[in-house]
C-alpha cells in the first residue's frame, strides 16, 4: 500500500526524484519485542529540492533522517522494510563500506548540537579537510585552500584565521555555519538538515536559514529539513512532510497545506502558529499529548486529541491516501472542512 | 494608582572573571528598571547573553546585583534579612526551563507539589492531601499524579507539577523563566493557556522571561526589550508588535519565521552575533549589529524616545506605524 502510494507521487512530480523514501519502517528491540517508532513512512525529494519534515519530539522526524543515512543506532535499532532510493541506489541494501561512501559525499548532514558532530581535539580547517582528503584524495594544501573558501562561503568573518581554530573558540551560530561547511565540502546532491537553528538565536537562526536557501539554490542542492517549526519550513521549504507518532500524517506544497490542511493534526498545528501582529488573544493549542508507541489508541493514533474525531476514528485505522498531488491519512478527509492560516 | 507588586529600579549585576591581568568585568545587566502591577503579566524578552535570565536570578536574590532596588510590595529584597526574605519568598516563586531537572526524581508528585507548603505552615496528613488534590486539579492534572513520580510525565505535564508547586504557597508573582521554551508547538500553548486561566482565577502576575517575542503576543500585556544587559525598548504588547521603535525590536520581531509573506517582504536581517559583555561596543551597544547606525550611535548613549506605553533607546527610532 505505502509503495503504492510513493509511486504515485513520484509519477506526479514533474523530475524524477533524488530520494525516494517507500515504506520504511523503524524498529527498536525493547527487550521482549520490537517496538515501531517510523511506520511505513513514504515520501520523495525531488533533486534540488526541498522538504521540510515537521513533527514533535516523539514524532519519528529524526529516525526517518537517521534511516536514511543507514545511521539507526544498533544493534537494538533496525530499519525492519521498505526501501530508501537514492540516485539509483537501494541504500538499504547497500553494504556498509557503499554506505559510507556515499554519507558524507554525496548525502551530507547537519545536527542540532554542532558541537557534539565537531571533534573538539581538531582544528575547524583541518575536519572540513578531512573529508575531501578522505573522498577524494586530495593533498593537504589543497583540501585546506578549499576548506578556507567553504568556510568564506558561510560567511564566517576571517575565514583563513577561523580554519585554525577549534569548535570551542567559535560560538553557537558560528559552530552551526562550520557545520555547514564541512557538510558541503564534498558537494552533496542531498543535505538532511535535523533541527539545525533550534538551538540558535532567533536573528541568527533568519541568518542561517536565508544560507541555507542560498546554498540549496546555487548548487542545486537538495535540502531534508527536519523541524518541529512550521514558520521555518514556511520560509525555506516547497514541499511538507508532516509526521505524527510515527506515521505520515499529511504531504503536499506548503503554500497549499497551510492554506487549507487536510489532516486535523496540521490543522492544530497550524492554529498554533504565533499570529504576529493579528491582535487577538487566542491561544490556539491541541490537547492531550502524543501516544506513548507501545500503548498506542485504537483506530487513528491522533483520534484522542482530535476535535472532529467520530466513533469510526477509534475502530478503523486510516490509511496514507493520495488526493492530487496531496497525501492525508483521516478518515474523516473527505466530510471536513478544517481551517488552514492565509499568507 | 495603587503601588505595583514589583519594581525594578536601574538594576545593575557585574560578574566577575578570571584574576590578575587576566581580570574582566562582565556587565550582565545594566541599569535595567520596571514595574509589574496586580495581576499582570510582563514578559523580558532578549536573546542569549542579553542578561534576562540574570534578571530575574537578582530578583530571587540567586546572584548579587551591584547597583539598584528591587522594591516587592513596599519592601526592598535586597536590604532584607535571611529570615525576611524567608517570608517574602513565599509571595515570589520561580517556574524554571527545564522540568527534567528542575524536580527530584525521587520524590512523589504529592512530596514535590506539598514541599514548599511544608516550609511555611505544619498541616496536618489529610489536609495537606486536600491541599495537593487541589492543586492537581488546578494544573488540570488527574488526582492519581500525586503517588507518582517525575519520569512517568510528559515535559507538558511535568511543567504542570512545576506550576502546582510554585503555586502551594498563594505566591502574588511568579517568575516563568524560559517556562514553555522546551515544550513541544501543541504543548506549549496548553500551558500558556492554563497560566492564564490560573492568572485569571488567582490574580497572580507574571514575569515571563523568554528569548522569542513570537511566544508572548497572546500571553503578556507588556514586554521589555533587552540586548546586551540593558532595556532597550518598553511597551505594550500590543504597541511593541504593531510599531516597534528600536531598532533592534524591529529586527527581532522581523526574525520571526512566518509564513506571512507580507512580513517577510521587509525583512532586516542582522549581520553578526550578540558581541562580547565584558567589552560592549560604546555608545548604543546595538549599533556594530544596526542597519540604521550613523556616527553618533558609536559615541554616545541613546535618548530614551517616549512612545504611548513606554519608551525606546535609540538615536534613530523606527517611524511610528501608520496604522498605530
Amino acid at each position: 500500500m505505502a509503495k503504492n502510494v510513493a509511486e504515485e507521487v513520484e509519477a506526479s512530480s514533474s523530475s524524477s526524484p533524488l530520494l525516494s523514501v517507500e515504506g520504511a519502517s523503524v524498529e527498536f528491540w525493547t527487550g521482549s519485542s520490537w517496538l515501531r517508532v517510523v511506520d511505513q513512512v513514504s515520501f520523495v525529494v525531488p533533486a534540488g529540492g526541498r522538504v521540510g519534515i515537521v513533527g514533535e519530539s516523539g514524532s519519528g522526524k529524526t529516525m526517518t533522517g537517521l534511516a536514511i543515512l543507514g545511521l539507526i543506532p544498533g544493534p537494538a535499532g533496525r530499519l525492519a522494510e521498505g526501501s530508501i532510493k537514492f540516485d539509483g541506489h537501494d541504500l538499504a541494501q547497500l553494504p556498509p563500506a557503499e554506505m559510507r561512501r556515499i554519507r558524507g559525499n554525496d548525502i551530507a548532514m547537519v545536527f542540532q548540537e554542532p558541537m557534539r558532530s565537531l571533534n573538539p581535539m581538531m582544528s575547524i580547517g583541518d575536519q572540513i579537510a578531512e573529508g575531501m582528503r578522505r573522498h577524494w584524495g586530495w593533498s593537504k594544501k589543497k583540501a585546506t585552500n578549499r576548506a578556507i573558501e567553504l568556510l568564506d562561503r558561510v560567511e564566517i568573518p576571517a575565514a583563513a584565521q577561523r580554519a585554525r581554530e577549534y569548535p570551542h573558540h567559535l560560538s553557537g551560530g558560528m559552530r552551526q555555519r562550520a557545520m555547514i561547511a564541512l557538510a558541503l565540502a564534498c558537494d552533496p546532491k542531498l543535505l538532511i538538515a535535523d533541527e539545525p537553528t533550534t538551538a540558535l538565536d532567533v536573528t541568527v537562526q533568519a541568518q542561517i536559514i536565508e544560507l541555507f536557501r542560498e546554498l540549496s539554490d546555487e548548487r542545486d542542492m537538495a535540502l531534508l529539513f527536519i523541524t518541529h517549526d512550521l514558520g521555518v519550513v514556511s520560509e525555506l521549504c516547497s514541499d511538507l512532510v508532516v509526521m505524527y507518532s510515527g506515521q505520515v500524517v499529511e504531504t503536499g506544497d506548503v503554500d497549499r497545506v497551510f492554506d487549507r490542511p487536510t489532516h486535523p493534526y496540521t490543522e492544530g498545528l497550524l492554529q498554533s502558529l504565533p499570529k504576529l501582529g493579528a491582535g487577538n488573544r487566542e491561544l490556539g493549542f491541541i490537547p492531550g499529548n502524543p501516544p506513548d508507541p507501545a500503548a498506542l489508541p485504537p483506530g487513528c493514533r491522533f483520534q484522542p486529541r482530535c476535535p472532529h474525531a467520530l466513533p469510526i476514528c477509534e475502530t478503523s485505522q486510516p490509511e496514507l491516501l493520495t488526493i492530487g498531488d496531496r497525501q492525508s491519512r483521516c478518515l474523516l478527509n473527505s466530510e471536513l472542512s478544517l481551517q488552514g492560516v492565509g499568507s | 494608582m495603587t503601588a505595583p507588586l514589583l519594581e525594578v529600579d536601574n538594576l545593575s549585576v557585574q560578574f566577575v572573571v578570571g584574576r590578575g591581568r587576566r581580570k574582566r568585568i562582565i556587565r550582565a545587566v545594566q541599569d535595567a528598571s520596571f514595574s509589574i502591577g496586580h495581576g499582570e503579566t510582563l514578559a523580558v524578552v532578549g536573546e542569549s547573553g542579553s542578561g534576562k535570565s540574570t534578571t530575574a536570578q537578582a530578583i530571587l536574590g540567586l546572584v548579587n546585583p551591584s547597583a539598584g532596588s528591587v522594591m516587592f510590595e513596599g519592601s526592598d529584597l535586597l536590604k532584607n534579612s535571611s529570615r525576611e526574605m524567608r517570608e517574602v519568598r513565599r509571595h515570589l516563586q520561580v517556574v524554571f526551563q527545564d522540568p527534567y531537572s528542575s524536580l527530584d526524581p525521587m520524590m512523589t508528585v504529592a512530596d514535590l507539589i506539598a514541599e514548599p507548603l511544608d516550609n511555611f505552615e505544619k498541616l496536618s496528613s489529610a489536609a495537606r492531601s486536600d491541599k495537593v488534590g487541589e492543586l492537581l486539579e488546578l494544573v488540570r492534572l488527574p488526582a492519581n499524579a500525586a503517588t507518582r513520580y517525575p519520569h512517568e510525565f510528559s515535559g507538558g505535564q511535568r511543567q504542570r507539577i512545576a506550576i502546582a508547586r510554585a503555586l502551594a504557597v498563594n505566591p502574588k508573582l511568579i517568575i516563568c523563566d524560559e517556562a514553555v521554551s522546551a515544550l513541544d508547538v501543541s504543548i506549549r500553548n496548553q500551558i500558556l493557556t492554563l497560566l492564564r486561566d490560573l492568572q485569571e482565577q488567582l490574580g497572580v502576575s507574571y514575569l515571563f522571561i523568554g528569548h522569542d517575542l513570537s511566544m508572548i503576543e497572546q500571553f503578556a500585556e507588556r514586554v521589555a526589550v533587552m540586548y546586551l544587559g540593558r532595556i532597550v525598548e518598553t511597551g505594550t504588547v500590543e504597541e511593541v508588535f504593531r510599531s516597534p521603535r528600536h531598532q533592534y525590536t524591529g529586527a527581532l520581531l522581523s526574525a520571526i519565521p512566518t509564513h506571512h509573506k507580507a512580513l517577510r517582504a521587509g525583512r532586516i536581517i542582522l549581520q553578526g552575533e550578540i558581541p562580547d559583555p565584558a567589552s560592549p561596543p560604546s555608545g548604543c551597544v546595538f549599533h556594530p549589529r544596526c542597519p540604521a547606525a550613523t556616527e553618533i550611535c558609536g559615541t554616545t548613549r541613546p535618548p530614551a524616545v517616549q512612545t504611548k506605553s513606554g519608551e525606546a533607546l535609540c538615536h534613530h527610532p523606527l517611524e511610528i506605524d501608520s496604522r498605530g
